[in-house]
C-alpha cells in the first residue's frame, strides 16, 4: 500500500523455480511492491505467496531469505564499513553464530567459520575476476563493481531463487551485456532467477518467461516473442511514452 | 598481538606518571596543615550544576567567616586559608572533589556539601577522621549517625514533620487529617509527623495521593470523613492546588498546614488562603551574631541573608570549626571533632564571634557559640537540638513570616 | 601541587567510564543502537549489586551476599531489565529508539525514587560493600580499587576484542550498515539487536554498576540522570565510535580534562570562574575532536584495518571449496552446483569499467 492506494490488486503468478523469469511494467505498475511482498519486505492484506510448497506469506524478510528466496537491491550500497571480501564473507558465514555469546561459548567454531568464510569469499572473488578488489572498502567501489559485488554476495547465500531488483539500472550497454551473461550463468547452475526491470530490450533478450504488470495486475504473460508482439505492451511502452530508458 | 600491549603500555605509563607526580604522600592521616603553614578550610559545594544558585551566598558567607578568623589572628596563631572545591552538584563530583581537598589541598576541616555528597562521603570522612560540619544537609541519614566527625547545623528533613506535630499540638488539635503525596519529599516528613503527633496523644487519618491525577475529590472526601480539626497537606503544587480548591468547594473551614513545597505565589492566591499556614527554617534576626554577620554579608554581596540559602549556616560552620581548633589546641581531626559540640552548645559562656570565643577559651572558659543562623546547640548526634522555624501565613495574597518556633526535641522519637 | 592519591581517585573514575564507554560502543558503535538510556542500565546494575551485597541489618537492608555473587546477580537482573526495555524499544527505529531509551532510563530512576522501602528512595543506599576492602587499610584501598577498575576495564576490552573479530560482531556491524540488506541475507535484526541490548545490560550489571558503586560509596537516584549518559556519550565520541581502544582513550581523556582542572589553584572569589572552565574545556575538546578528527581520536576504520592485517585473510588458491556453513544446508536443501561465476568467459576477460554510470 502506498499512500492508501492499493498497489497490487490481482496478481496470480507462477514463477518457475528454474530459468529466468522477468517482471516488467511501467513505473507505478506495482513491480517493486510485488517484489517487496515476495521477499518479505511487505505483507499482502490478502493473498498468499508460496515457494516450493512452503507458505511464505507474511514471513519476515530474514525467514524468506532463509527459505532460499534471496533478493538484491537496486542501489548496491552493501555494508560500506567493510571490504568487498568481508561483505561476501558475511554472507558465506551465515547467521547461525549471530548471538552475543557465540564468540565466547563457540569461539573455536566461530574462528573456523570465519576463516573458511573468508577463504570462500576470496575464492568467489577470484572466480569472478575481481580478487584485486577484495581489500577495497565497499564504499570505494565503482557503481559497476558494486553491482557485481551485490550479486556475488547474495549468491554466496546459496539461494534457490534469486530476485534481482532492477539490475540493469544505471548501467552502460557493455555492462548490461556482461550482466546478462552472469545472470544466464546463475540460471544455468540451477538457481531460479526473477528479474524486475523496465529496460524492455534487456529483459526480452534475457528472460525465458516475461510477465507484464500494469495498475497492480498482470496484464500479459508469455515468452519474450509473445510479449514483444503484444499490442497492449506496445501501447504501454511505446504509446504511453512513460518510459524513456528503452534501449 | 601488538595492540594487546596498548592497555599494558597505558597502565605502565599511568603508574610512571603517578609516581613521577607523587608528592608529600606522608602528609595524609594527620590532616596537617599545608606546605606554607596555613590551616586550610575546605568548602566542598555545588559551584556548578543543580545547586549552583545556592552557592554564591554560601561561599561569600564562608569568606566572611575566614576573614573574621584571620582578622582575629587566625587559629593557633596561623592564618586560615579557604579552598572552595566544586562538587558539580553530583556524587562523583563530590568524591573527586573530596579526594582533591584531602590529598592535594590537605584540608584540616570540611564544610559545605549537600545531602548526596555528605551521605556518599560519610565513611571516608570517618576513616580520615576529618571534622565536617554540614550547613545545608537535610538528609535524615545524619539524624542518628552524626556526632563523631560529621555534624549538621541546619534542620533535618524529619524536623519538617516534627514541626507539624508541634504546631498542631500547640493549637490543641486532637484529630488531624493528612493528605500526603506519594513521593519521598512529602511522605518522609509526613510519616515523622504522624508518629510524633500520635506520640503526643493525637489521632491521625492519613490519605495518600499520586501526583498528576485528574481529580482528588474522593481523597479529599476520605480525609474529611473523620471530621478532623485540622489538615496537613504534603504535596507538590501540581496536586496541592486542586486539593485546596476542592477543600474550598466543599466548604471545609479547618486550619490547613501545608508542606514547604506549597509555599508559592499560586497557593497564596487560593480562595481559602486565610486557613493556610506553613513552616520554614528561619534565622533569629535579633541575635547579635546574626546582626554582625548580616551587615558584613550586605556589604560583600549587596543582598540580605536568606534562610533558604543557608548563608548564615555557611558562616557559622567555619566559626565553629575555628573555635573547636582553638579549644582542642590541635589540628588533629579527632581532637577538633571532639570539641565541636562543646564550643557550639551550652553550657558555657555565650559568645557571638570568633574573637570573643577565642578570648574566652584563652581565659580557660568553656564557651557556647551563639551563631548567626541559630543558637547552634547540638545534641549527641551532632544535630541541632531545636532548629528555629518560622510559621508563615498568607495575608492579602502573599506569604508572610509570623512567629518563630523552636522545634521541641521531646517530640522526636 | 599534585598527589598520587588524587590521581588514583580520578583514574578510577576514568576507568569506570572506560568500561561504560566500551559497552555503549558495542550497542551504539557496532550495533547502531543509539541508546540514550545507558545511565538507566548502570543504575539498575549498581542498585542490584548494592542491594544484593548489603548486610541484612543495614539501614536499607540487603541480602548480604558475597561480592562475586552480587555482581553476577546484578548482571542477570540488569540483563533481564534490558530485555524488558529492549522488547518494545527495539521495535522502533532510529530517533524513536533514542527517545524511548531516554524515557526508560528516567522511568527506572523514578521507580528507584518511588520504591523507597526497597531502594531507600531519594535518601539512597548509604553503605556499599567493596571487594577486598577488609584486607587493606583505607589509605591503601584507593589503589586496590584502581587496580580492580583497570582489571575490569581489561576484561571488557577482551570481550569487545573478541566480539570485534567474531561472526557476531560482523553481523552486528552489517545490520548497522544496511539493515534491509542484512535482513535479505537471512539475519534476524530483532533477535540480533535485542540479544545485544540484553548482553550490554548483563555486562553493565556485572561490571559497570558495581565498579561505579565502589567508587561512589553510596547510591542516590540523582547520580543516574541523563548527564551520566551524556558523559559516556561524550567520551565515546571523543575516543572514536566503533573503534576498539577509542572508548577507553575517550574516557581517560575526558576525565583527565574534567578532573585535572581541580588542580588549578584559585582564590575563593574565583571558584565560579574555575567551575565555568570545566564545561568550557570539555566543549572545546569535543569541538576540536569533531573538527579535526570527526571519527574521534581513534576510528572504527583504523581499528578494523588493523584487525584485518592481523587476521590476514586466507586467499585460497586451491580449487578446493571450503565447507559451506550456510543455514540452507541445515534445512536439507540440496544446492545443485556451486556457482562458478568465473567460468563465464565474459567475466574473466572483461573488466568491469571503473567509475562508469
Amino acid at each position: 500500500m502506498f499512500g492508501g492506494l492499493k498497489a497490487l490488486r490481482d496478481v496470480d503468478l507462477r514463477i518457475s523455480g528454474t530459468g529466468i523469469t522477468a517482471l516488467i511494467g511501467p513505473n507505478g505498475a506495482g513491480k517493486t511492491t510485488l517484489f517487496n511482498v515476495i521477499s518479505g519486505f511487505g505483507t499482502p492484506y490478502i493473498g498468499t505467496i508460496r515457494f516450493a510448497g512452503q507458505d511464505l506469506t507474511g514471513l519476515p524478510a530474514h525467514r524468506v531469505a532463509r527459505a532460499g528466496v534471496v533478493r538484491t537491491f537496486q542501489t548496491p550500497s552493501g555494508f560500506p564499513s567493510m571490504t568487498v571480501a568481508e561483505n561476501v564473507a558475511v554472507a558465506v558465514a551465515g547467521s547461525h553464530l549471530d548471538k552475543p555469546w557465540t564468540p565466547f561459548l563457540r569461539w573455536r567454531e566461530d574462528r573456523r567459520v570465519r576463516a573458511e568464510a573468508h577463504a570462500a569469499a576470496w575464492q568467489q572473488l577470484e572466480a569472478a575476476g575481481i580478487a584485486n578488489l577484495g581489500d577495497t572498502s565497499l564504499s570505494d567501489l565503482s557503481p559497476g563493481d558494486a553491482k557485481l559485488v551485490e550479486i556475488l554476495r547474495q549468491l554466496a547465500l546459496e539461494p534457490r531463487m534469486l530476485l534481482l531488483d532492477e539490475p540493469a539500472a544505471a548501467m552502460t550497454v557493455n555492462q548490461i551485456e556482461v550482466l546478462s551473461g552472469i545472470i544466464r550463468d546463475i540460471a544455468a547452475n540451477g538457481v531460479g532467477v526473477l528479474v524486475i526491470d523496465h529496460n524492455l530490450s534487456f529483459v526480452l533478450e534475457l528472460a525465458e518467461t516475461v510477465h507484464v504488470l500494469e495498475f497492480g495486475a498482470v496484464m500479459a504473460s508469455g515468452t519474450p516473442e509473445q510479449i514483444s508482439k503484444d499490442p497492449n505492451v506496445e501501447r504501454i511502452y511505446l504509446g504511453g511514452g512513460e518510459e524513456s530508458d528503452v534501449a | 598481538m601488538k595492540s594487546h600491549l596498548i592497555p599494558a603500555a597505558i597502565g605502565v605509563s599511568l603508574v610512571l606518571a603517578l609516581s613521577a607526580c607523587a608528592s608529600d604522600g606522608e602528609s595524609k592521616g594527620d590532616n596537617g596543615s599545608s606546605a606554607d603553614g596555613d590551616i586550610v578550610f575546605g568548602q566542598l559545594i555545588g559551584v556548578s550544576g543543580d545547586y549552583a544558585p545556592f552557592t554564591p551566598p554560601a561561599n561569600a558567607a564562608a569568606e566572611i567567616a575566614v576573614e573574621e578568623i584571620n582578622a582575629a589572628g587566625g587559629v593557633l596563631g596561623k592564618q586560615v586559608k579557604l579552598v572552595i572545591e566544586d562538587n558539580r552538584s553530583t556524587v562523583d563530583g563530590a568524591v573527586a572533589g573530596f579526594s582533591k581537598l584531602t590529598t592535594v589541598s590537605n584540608i584540616t576541616v570540611l564544610g559545605g556539601m549537600e545531602s548526596d555528597g555528605q551521605v556518599a562521603l560519610f565513611d571516608q570522612i570517618h576513616q580520615r577522621e576529618l571534622p565536617n560540619i554540614c550547613p545545608s544537609c537535610g538528609t535524615t541519614f545524619l539524624d542518628d549517625k552524626g556526632g563523631k566527625f560529621s555534624f549538621r547545623i541546619t534542620a533535618s528533613d524529619s524536623d519538617a514533620g516534627i514541626i507539624v506535630a508541634q504546631v498542631m499540638r500547640d493549637a490543641n488539635v486532637k484529630k488531624l487529617a493528612m493528605i500526603v503525596q506519594n513521593t519521598e519529599g512529602a511522605s518522609g516528613p509526613a510519616e515523622v509527623a504522624q508518629e510524633a503527633f500520635e506520640r503526643a496523644g493525637g489521632e491521625v487519618t492519613s490519605v495518600s495521593i499520586e501526583p498528576g491525577a485528574s481529580s482528588y475529590n474522593s481523597e479529599v472526601a476520605n480525609a474529611f470523613k473523620s471530621k478532623p480539626e485540622a489538615l496537613y497537606l504534603a504535596a507538590g503544587v501540581e496536586a496541592g492546588l486542586p486539593i485546596l480548591r476542592e477543600i474550598d468547594r466543599r466548604g471545609y473551614d479547618v486550619p490547613i498546614f501545608v508542606s514547604p513545597d506549597l509555599i508559592t505565589d499560586e497557593i497564596a492566591k487560593v480562595p481559602n488562603a486565610d486557613q493556610i499556614s506553613a513552616a520554614l527554617t528561619a534565622f533569629d534576626t535579633e541575635s547579635p551574631a546574626y546582626k554582625s554577620f548580616a551587615e558584613r554579608f550586605r556589604a560583600k554581596t549587596g543582598g540580605e541573608p536568606e534562610s533558604g540559602m543557608y548563608d548564615a549556616n555557611a558562616y557559622d560552620q567555619f566559626i565553629i570549626h575555628a573555635l573547636a581548633i582553638e579549644a582542642a589546641k590541635s589540628t588533629k581531626g579527632a581532637d577538633i571533632a571532639g570539641k565541636i559540640i562543646d564550643v557550639a552548645s551550652a553550657p558555657g559562656k555565650k559568645v557571638y564571634s570568633f574573637e570573643e570565643g577565642k578570648a574566652a577559651l584563652e581565659a580557660g572558659e568553656d564557651i557556647d557559640f551563639e551563631g548567626a543562623s541559630s543558637s547552634l546547640d547540638l545534641n549527641e548526634f551532632g544535630n541541632l537540638m531545636s532548629p528555629l522555624l518560622s510559621v508563615l501565613t498568607i495575608q492579602n495574597g502573599a506569604w508572610v513570616p509570623g512567629e518563630q518556633v523552636e522545634v521541641d526535641p521531646s517530640l522526636r522519637g | 601541587m599534585i598527589s598520587i592519591e588524587f590521581l588514583t581517585t580520578i583514574a578510577t573514575l576514568a576507568f569506570v567510564y572506560a568500561m561504560a564507554n566500551q559497552l555503549l560502543n558495542i550497542e551504539a558503535g557496532w550495533g547502531g543502537m543509539w541508546d540514550l538510556g545507558i545511565a538507566g542500565l548502570i543504575a539498575v546494575g549498581a542498585y542490584s549489586y548494592v542491594l544484593l551485597t548489603t548486610a541484612t541489618d543495614a539501614y536499607t537492608p540487603g541480602l548480604g551476599l558475597p561480592v562475586l555473587v552480587g555482581m553476577l546477580g546484578a548482571g542477570v537482573i540488569t540483563g533481564l531489565v534490558a530485555l524488558v526495555i529492549g522488547w518494545p524499544a527495539l521495535r522502533l527505529r532510529g530517533e524513536y529508539f533514542l527517545i524511548t531509551t531516554f524515557a526508560f532510563a528516567e522511568i527506572l530512576r523514578q521507580l528507584i525514587i518511588i520504591n523507597r522501602d526497597l531502594t531507600g528512595g531519594t535518601f539512597g543506599l548509604t553503605s556499599v560493600t567493596k571487594p577486598l576492602e577488609a584486607e587493606f587499610t583505607f589509605e591503601a584501598y584507593p589503589y586496590v580499587r584502581l587496580v580492580l577498575a583497570i582489571v575490569l576495564t581489561g576484561v571488557i576490552w577482551m570481550i569487545c576484542s573478541r566480539i570485534a573479530t567474531s561472526s557476531y560482531g560482523a553481523s552486528l556491524r552489517a545490520a548497522r550498515d544496511n539493515e534491509p540488506l542484512a535482513m535479505a541475507m537471512g539475519k534476524s535484526i530483532k533477535t540480533l539487536r535485542l540479544s545485544t541490548y540484553a548482553f550490554v545490560g548483563l555486562l553493565a550489571g556485572l561490571f559497570v554498576g558495581p565498579a561505579y558503586a565502589w567508587f561512589l560509596g553510596a547510591l542516590v537516584p540523582s547520580i543516574f540522570t541523563s548527564s551520566l549518559t551524556f558523559t559516556i556519550w561524550a567520551g565515546l565520541v571523543i575516543g572514536g565510535i566503533g573503534s576498539r581502544f577509542g572508548p577507553i582513550l575517550g574516557a581517560l581523556t575526558l576525565t583527565a580534562v574534567s578532573e585535572l582542572v581541580r588542580l588549578i589553584e584559585v582564590s575563593p572569589q574565583h571558584a565560579n570562574w574555575l567551575s565555568a572552565v570545566h564545561p568550557l574545556l570539555v566543549g572545546v575538546l569535543l569541538i576540536a575532536v569533531l573538527r579535526w578528527r570527526p571519527d574521534g581520536l581513534l576510528s572504527e576504520r583504523a581499528t578494523f584495518a588493523r584487525l584485518r592485517r592481523r587476521y590476514a585473510p586466507q586467499r585460497s588458491s586451491t580449487g578446493h571449496m571450503p565447507r559451506s556453513h550456510h543455514h540452507l544446508r541445515e534445512s536439507g536443501y540440496e544446492r545443485p552446483n556451486y556457482l562458478r561465476l568465473g567460468d563465464h568467459r565474459g567475466l574473466q576477460d572483461v573488466r568491469w569499467p571503473q567509475g562508469v554510470a
